[in-house]
């Protein structure tokens, strides 16, 4: 019977892997650079500016992901003016985005703030321009100091992408429950218990590798 | 005349930390500014090097204007003319603020290569050499954190004078080292000084001033209450 | 500086194109999942989506290769070939059948959708197709032998389901018991009952026999008393009331000519 739930789970969950992988990689690749973007906002001198990003990450942190997964989806259609009817696979993206660049960004800006002054002042002195000092001076010792608490959240992603069943995408998670029903066992959700510890074995060692590396200074 | 500060006034809340400094110097000179804490040097360091804004008064470095009294207004030079002043003064911080991140070489072509004032291997050539005359030519693949506090400071000094600055600032060179490297910072200032480079110093160490300044300008209060030679 | 920009360009195209693509997940040979936004199409529609709980075993669910099959799958096939339209496979989340029909990403909620007097309001039903009902399920080696046996038990049942409704219908009953359960899926429920920590378990018979097929019979027993019978049908919007004939229409006719009886040789033979 193992055997037959195998010749299932396997196909099923290399199927599911891409959705698992897709959300989890699109995500990460849009919400870093673009929390940066948001930190920075959230940080502005101009107090409109930073009020509303501030509204913006107390919404995404104080609201379950899986009730923005619903809301996108089923809910944003009925908003005056605005409502508009996305997807599946476009309001899974938006709200995986949203709320993962509000986690960023907070841990940005913790990261940022930690910055000595005199960084700022020994670049301005020498003529760096403020863009150049930003991405070049400051964001370097930046990603040091936050490397820890993004290895966190990305690894909190994987888990997370398990959430869009809610609206009814398929992703490894799935395959082990249609498995399970199908025959009437337990065993394809210790299975896929493997692969997301697989999955988190990997990333967790490519982070050690990332900090390994921005620790060649202290 | 190198620098030329004019009835500097600076406030901070309700406080007046520069009440009408005017002091100017000339090229090649060491001029220390010295005063109890609080009583406005940093600020007045501040000020020359653009970090702060000061209420009233001005500031001209070699012919061109950072800071200009047009009828009680405070205008700032241009950004074209900032680029040129940027280049013309430096400073050695007090906590050298070197970039950490950075090789002791990278630290140093950092701005040249920024702002294009040399080709490449010039600007290479040029670091090395100033490393050579500081005696940190085999430091320059360190990173900040494996140098030592006067070695830091040393670092700081060739980052600065990169640029070819007309007048180089330090704030209170010497109260992060111990006397040996006092003696050191003494000659390498010494040495930058023969080299025409106009040198302002701020600090509280007065054994030092005595020993090195050629002009010394008391605080108090916001105001210079002595100039001497 | 430049490195950086072309970083963030590439990025924002990736999601204009992950966001305008749409790429569809679930792929099977005989399922493909559809996007839909139906409420705001025109009424003359010649494809359709079906919604359903993918893990629901015998009625939509995936064989060992992964396809799509079932009791409700192979029905809808045939009606909508009668019905001369196409059918589409959307996998939902059954807890969102309700809001995914009247939102309109799904036209038909079909997969062993019992008739409640509450969904009644909330969706039109079609003609029943399938005679359910809800029944107690208990270890063999259980001395539960009556519904009075379970007061003091615990009980387990899918949440969501015309079970639990059947079950709350009965207030007598459930202030006798000691816990009532809900489980996302019949079979973590079957798995508790299997655990001990449920006693037992009232389920839709079609579904209990599928699974105790598939454990063993002789693990379970089921009690002559039950919760009631129910019928499945297919769930509409309201407003369909075409569609809702023409499915009408379809069933009649799949009963009349032994295609119904077909399909329900081959999902329930009693072996």
């Amino acid at each position: 019977m193992e055997s037959k739930i195998l010749e299932m789970f396997v196909p099923m969950t290399l199927e599911g892997i891409k959705t698992t992988l897709g959300v989890f990689l699109v995500t990460l690749m849009v919400s870093l650079p673009l929390s940066i973007a948001v930190a920075r906002l959230r940080m502005s001198k101009n107090k409109v500016v930073s009020l509303i990003i501030g509204i913006y990450i107390y919404i995404m942190r104080g609201t379950p992901l899986l009730l923005q997964l619903m809301f996108i989806f089923f809910g944003f259609y009925y908003v005056p003016y605005i409502g508009y009817a996305f997807s599946r696979t476009q309001a899974i993206f938006i709200a995986f985005i949203l709320n993962y660049t509000a986690y960023f960004a907070e841990i940005f800006r913790g990261g940022i703030n930690s910055i000595d002054r005199g960084q700022y002042e020994a670049a301005e002195v020498l003529g760096l321009g403020r863009a150049h000092t930003f991405l070049k001076i400051i964001l370097p010792q930046v990603l040091k100091n936050v490397l820890p608490s993004m290895g966190n959240e990305v690894i909190t992603l994987v888990k997370d992408t398990s959430l869009v069943y809610i609206l009814g995408a398929g992703d490894i998670l799935k395959a082990a429950k249609s498995v399970s029903n199908k025959y009437s066992a337990f065993s394809p959700y210790i299975y896929v218990g493997l692969v997301y510890l697989a999955i988190t074995a990997v990333l967790t060692k490519l982070l050690a590798k990332i900090e390994n590396k921005y620790d060649y200074y202290s | 005349m190198v620098l030329e500060i004019n009835n500097l006034y600076k406030k901070f809340g309700g406080e007046t930390v520069l009440d009408g400094i005017s002091f100017s110097a000339n090229k090649g000179e060491i001029v220390c500014i010295r005063g109890k804490s609080g009583e406005g040097k940093t600020t007045l360091l501040r000020c020359i090097n653009n970090l702060e804004v000061p209420d009233n008064g001005s500031i001209k470095i070699n012919n061109l204007y950072l800071f200009r009294d047009d009828d009680g207004i405070v205008k700032r030079a241009t950004k074209a003319e900032l680029k040129i002043i940027r280049q013309e003064i430096g400073l050695v911080f007090q906590g050298f603020n070197l970039f950490p991140h950075m090789t002791v070489m990278e630290n140093l072509i950092k701005a040249p290569k920024f702002i294009k004032i040399m080709p490449e291997e010039k600007i290479n050539k040029r670091a090395l050499e100033l490393l050579k005359q500081l005696e940190l030519e085999n430091k320059c693949n360190c990173y900040p954190f494996q140098l030592s506090g006067g070695q830091k400071q040393r670092v700081a000094i060739a980052r600065a004078c990169m640029l070819n600055p007309s007048v180089l600032c330090f704030d209170e060179p010497t109260s992060a080292l111990d006397e040996n490297t006092g003696n050191q910072i003494f000659k390498i200032i010494r040495d930058l000084s023969n080299q025409g480079i106009t040198i302002i110093i701020v600090s509280h160490d007065n054994g030092f001033i005595d020993k090195i300044a050629q002009k010394v300008i008391t605080l108090s209060d916001g105001k210079i209450i002595s100039e001497q030679q | 500086m430049k490195k950086f920009k072309t970083i963030k360009l590439f990025c924002l195209l990736f999601l204009l194109a992950a966001l305008s693509g749409g790429c569809s997940n679930n792929k099977s040979a005989s399922a493909q999942p559809s996007e839909s936004s139906g409420l705001k199409q025109e009424s003359e529609k010649t494809s359709y989506v079906m919604g359903l709980d993918d893990t629901f075993a015998p009625m939509g669910f995936r064989d060992e290769k992964g396809n799509l099959v079932g009791f409700d799958i192979d029905m809808a096939n045939e009606a909508a070939e009668r019905m001369d339209i196409n059918i589409q496979f959307q996998p939902i989340d059954w807890s969102m059948k309700e809001t995914e029909l009247n939102a309109g990403n799904i036209d038909f909620i079909w997969n062993g959708y019992s008739i409640t007097e509450e969904r009644k309001e909330k969706v039109a039903f079609s003609a029943p197709y399938l005679k359910n009902s809800q029944i107690i399920v208990v270890l063999a080696d259980s001395d539960i032998k009556s519904k009075d046996d379970l007061a003091g038990k615990n009980i387990a049942v899918q949440a969501e389901s015309s079970a639990l409704d059947a079950v709350n219908s009965e207030p007598e009953f459930v202030d006798k018991v000691n816990e009532l359960t809900e489980f996302s899926t019949n079979n973590e429920a079957f798995m508790d009952l299997e655990a001990g920590r449920s006693d037992a378990l009232i389920v839709d018979e079609v579904l209990a026999r599928y699974y105790m097929k598939q454990k063993s019979q002789g693990n379970y027993k089921v009690l002559d008393e039950d919760f009631g019978d129910e019928e499945y049908a297919v769930g509409l919007r309201k407003s369909d009331t075409e569609l809702l004939e023409k499915l009408d229409a379809a069933f009649d006719e799949m009963k009349n000519d032994g295609t119904y009886d077909r399909i329900y040789a081959k999902w329930f033979s009693e072996n």
